[in-house]
């Protein structure tokens, strides 16, 4: 039972993205998704939500191919959050919330408050959308994912320009939502956030999987410097680790 | 305004400008004519009634059309023209008209046989790809082809009568639109709008982008499908009845918007209402102007819509639209 | 270089059908080719134009515009001709009129009379420009006979008269005052149209008129113009009315006033 990939190589362009990447993610865990800028960690995420064209082995749920599910199963099972965060019409946040059931065809008020509540929104729920920052309207929808409850939470990058305090915000619902039963996937940029939130970590480099295991033994200088050419520096703050990018590697 | 209260203004509203519509005239005939023997009530039944009828599916179809346009294309500024239909069509009705065959019937056929032209070539240029602006860029060269014929068509005219006829036609109108007109294209339109009508839960999905809607299990070539079709079978037997009426696809779900609420699937029916309001208030109009003829809907509706679009750029400057 | 000279006599005799290749009368319009057969000799006209071959724009028959070389209208063929008169009218392109201009023509522009004065006016111009003058006063007088033996005493019943498909005749066009002349009150002219305009089919039906003459027996609108006039109890007869009679003056007249007068002794009294 769960989500994974098999020899899953995925070509965009001519180009190969995602070379012969083996996974099985487990349910109710973090898993945080690494690597350089192109390595291909957006196009797992798709490949997983069968948004993208597989060339090469497959994505996996329960068993089943991703791609010949039928697409509301599918829905139903894999929540995305994509990583633009466009909303092209003024909806009230109730609305854009309730988006989330369109696979399941019901309003299920439980469904919908409890994702308000999870995200900290109940108060917005009248507001229109455009008239929320940027940090509520990250969490709005992050709720719309949520109110679809579903059995895989699927994220990239959804602390971009979040400040801080939100940022943490954010993370502390993804691993809530993780105790609450689901798998979450999310991809993250920070280091430090990826320390903070991660139970599990796979690296990605040039397409192909680093390192995937649980997060103090992959979160290594060596793997850090393989991946992303940077000499890392991990200061333990009697908590979570800080992981500090301090210089390029000339290599 | 919730969704149904909004719906019931404006098919009162339409109610309303139904039964004025069946008043207004140049010739005076009492709405009692209907049950009185009164030898006028042949031109309730067979002139204005017809004609209030095909001003309402008319109205309907073309505002239904810009809103699911709208969702479709995530552009408040999109409206049914921009696949190219309405222009084909006429061009169709330009060809019966130029070419001698200047019936009604004949019209409306080679209008409609024009349209499904247009949509087959439309469809064939930009079936596969997954962004919609491929069919917008399709729409435009269909637009300028269709265009160029049509002037072409004209030029070659054998006299100038046939010319002023075409012209005339081009122009839009419902004047002297009888039953026959309503038996033609009630059906195609009728059946386009129900096809357009299923798209309300996609258009919704659409809000957050296609990649999201798709996430959501939105089956996006679906949607594609239900869009051209229904588009081009109810603005192109529009079009085949009463020749190019503009305007009413951009303006209705335009101004209803705000009101819906922004939802999508939630600005269909108010569209339709709205645009079906907007044609019936827009030909009582074109009755009423002194003259011995009718003033021209196309003419009214675009002397009406631009200067209202003027006024909204003017208001909006700066702002984001919707 | 002798044998090239018996050649070039056989080119110059090929000479195009209707007679002289330089000089004579060029017409570009289908009223003014029927008034310039009427009046000149057909060795003076060097073509006339291409409408008069069509049956549905011609005012005179395809056997007598056949006779004659046809013009598209546009001003190379034209100067090539080298005409010593050019009839156009007063819808002739600016650049063609232009042109001729530039080129030395000698040009005479019609308009379109709107009355039967203005159409006497215009016969005798014209007869004057190609010195027919017996000719042109002949042409007047036929006119003037046709008006006095159709004119009708009684009283005017109102009609209708569609140039072509739905657009009808209206106040202040000749064939008005030929509908008066014959004893027609011309609904479309009550109604308000001036000149030509399509009229509602509603507004017919306020005064219906008692004659609807046509010469394709209407457009989009006959059909359910004629079920609403039956269905309000007008007795309206249609009457053929050739739209060879419609669109010129001059030697026309005469054909349509004695057409409309047969139509108005139909309706009788």
């Amino acid at each position: 039972m769960g989500l994974s990939v098999e020899s899953l190589s995925v070509r965009l362009d001519g180009r190969s993205v995602l070379e012969d990447v083996s996974v099985a993610f487990a349910p109710g865990r973090v898993t945080v998704v690494l690597g350089a800028n192109g390595a291909g960690k957006s196009t797992l995420l798709r490949a997983l939500t069968a948004l993208t064209p597989v060339f090469g082995g497959q994505a996996l749920l329960d068993g089943q191919a991703v791609m010949t599910m039928p697409a509301r199963e599918r829905a139903r099972a894999i929540g995305y959050l994509p990583q633009d965060g466009v909303v092209h019409w003024n909806l009230k946040v109730r609305d854009l919330v309730a988006l989330g059931r369109l696979a399941h065809g019901d309003m299920r008020e439980a469904a919908m408050a409890a994702a308000l509540e999870a995200t900290d929104t109940v108060a917005l729920a009248d507001r229109p959308v455009r008239t929320l920052s940027g940090g509520e309207r990250a969490r709005v929808l992050l709720a719309r994912v949520l109110a679809g409850e579903p059995r895989w939470l699927l994220a990239d990058e959804p602390l971009a320009s979040l400040d801080p305090l939100h940022q943490l915000e954010t993370l502390s619902q993804l691993r809530a939502a993780a105790q609450r039963g689901p798998g979450v996937i999310t991809v993250l940029h920070d280091l430090t956030q990826a320390a903070r939130v991660a139970d599990d970590v796979l690296i990605l480099k040039q397409g192909q999987v680093l390192a995937f295991g649980p997060a103090e033994t992959v979160l290594t200088e060596a793997n850090l410097a393989a991946a992303y050419g940077v000499e890392v520096a991990i200061v333990s703050t009697g908590g979570c680790p800080a992981i500090v990018p301090v210089s390029r590697l000339n290599i | 305004m919730t969704g149904l209260r909004l719906n019931f203004a404006l098919g009162l509203l339409v109610a309303v400008l139904f039964a004025l519509s069946l008043s207004v005239g140049k010739a005076w005939a009492p709405l009692s004519a209907l049950w009185d023997g009164d030898p006028r009530w042949a031109i309730i039944a067979e002139l204005r009634l017809p004609r209030a009828v095909l001003a309402l599916l008319l109205g309907g179809v073309l505002g239904l059309s810009g809103a699911v346009m709208q969702g479709w294309l995530r552009n408040p500024l999109a409206e049914p023209g921009v696949l190219g239909v309405s222009s084909v069509a006429a061009l169709g009705a330009v060809a019966a008209i130029i070419l001698g065959a200047g019936s009604q019937w004949l019209i409306f056929a080679c209008a409609m046989a024009a349209a499904g032209g247009g949509l087959a070539l439309l469809s064939l240029l930009a079936w596969r790809s997954e962004n919609p602006a491929t069919f917008v860029l399709a729409g435009s060269v269909l637009a300028s082809l269709a265009a160029a014929l049509t002037a072409f068509l004209i030029s070659i005219a054998p006299n100038p009568y046939v010319v002023a006829a075409a012209i005339d036609w081009l122009m839009g109108a419902l004047t002297d639109r009888g039953p026959d007109d309503l038996i033609h294209g009630a059906p195609f339109m009728i059946a386009g709008a129900g096809l357009l009508l299923l798209t309300g839960r996609a258009l919704d999905a659409l809000t957050l982008g296609p990649e999201a809607a798709r996430s959501l299990g939105v089956n996006l070539t679906r949607l594609q499908a239900l869009v051209v079709a229904g588009v081009g079978l109810s603005v192109g037997a529009g079009v085949a009845v009463t020749g190019v009426v503009g305007f009413v696809g951009l303006v209705a779900p335009h101004v209803l918007r705000p009101l819906a609420g922004g939802k999508p699937s939630a600005l269909l029916v108010p569209s339709a209402l709205g645009g079906a309001a907007l044609v019936l208030a827009a030909d009582a109009l074109c009755r009423l102007a002194p003259g011995p003829g009718e003033v021209r809907l196309g003419v009214a509706m675009a002397l009406i819509g631009a200067p209202f679009f003027l006024w909204l750029l003017v208001r909006d400057r700066g702002r984001s639209w919707a | 270089m002798r044998a090239i000279l018996p050649l070039l006599l056989l080119l110059a005799g090929c000479a195009p059908e209707g007679g002289a290749t330089a000089g004579g009368i060029v017409s570009l319009n289908p009223c003014a080719d029927q008034l310039l057969i009427a009046l000149a000799p057909p060795g003076e006209i060097a073509a006339i134009s291409h409408y008069s071959r069509d049956p549905a724009s011609s005012s005179i028959s395809t056997d007598v515009a056949r006779r004659f070389r046809a013009t598209a209208g546009t001003a190379e063929e034209v100067i090539a001709l080298n005409p010593n008169l050019v009839i156009a009218t007063s819808f002739t392109p600016a650049a063609s009129r232009e042109a001729f201009r530039r080129a030395g023509l000698k040009t005479l522009y019609l308009d379109s009379p709107t009355t039967l004065e203005a159409s006497r006016a215009q016969v005798m111009e014209v007869a004057r420009t190609v010195k027919a003058e017996a000719r042109g006063r002949a042409l007047v007088a036929e006119m003037d006979a046709a008006v006095a033996r159709n004119r009708w005493d009684g009283a005017p019943v109102p009609a209708l008269l569609y140039l072509t498909g739905d657009l009808a005749n209206g106040s202040g066009t000749m064939l008005d005052e030929m509908m008066g002349v014959a004893g027609f009150q011309n609904a479309a002219g009550d109604l308000g149209v001036a000149h030509t305009g399509t009229l509602p089919v509603e507004s017919l039906l306020r005064r219906p008129p008692e004659v609807i003459l046509s010469p394709d027996g209407g457009g989009r609108t006959a059909k359910i113009r004629r079920r609403l006039l039956a269905a309000t109890g007008a007795r309206t007869r249609e009457a053929p009315f050739s739209s060879a009679l419609i669109n010129c003056g001059g030697p026309t007249v005469p054909a349509a006033l004695d057409r409309l007068a047969q139509v108005r002794r139909e309706v009788g009294e």
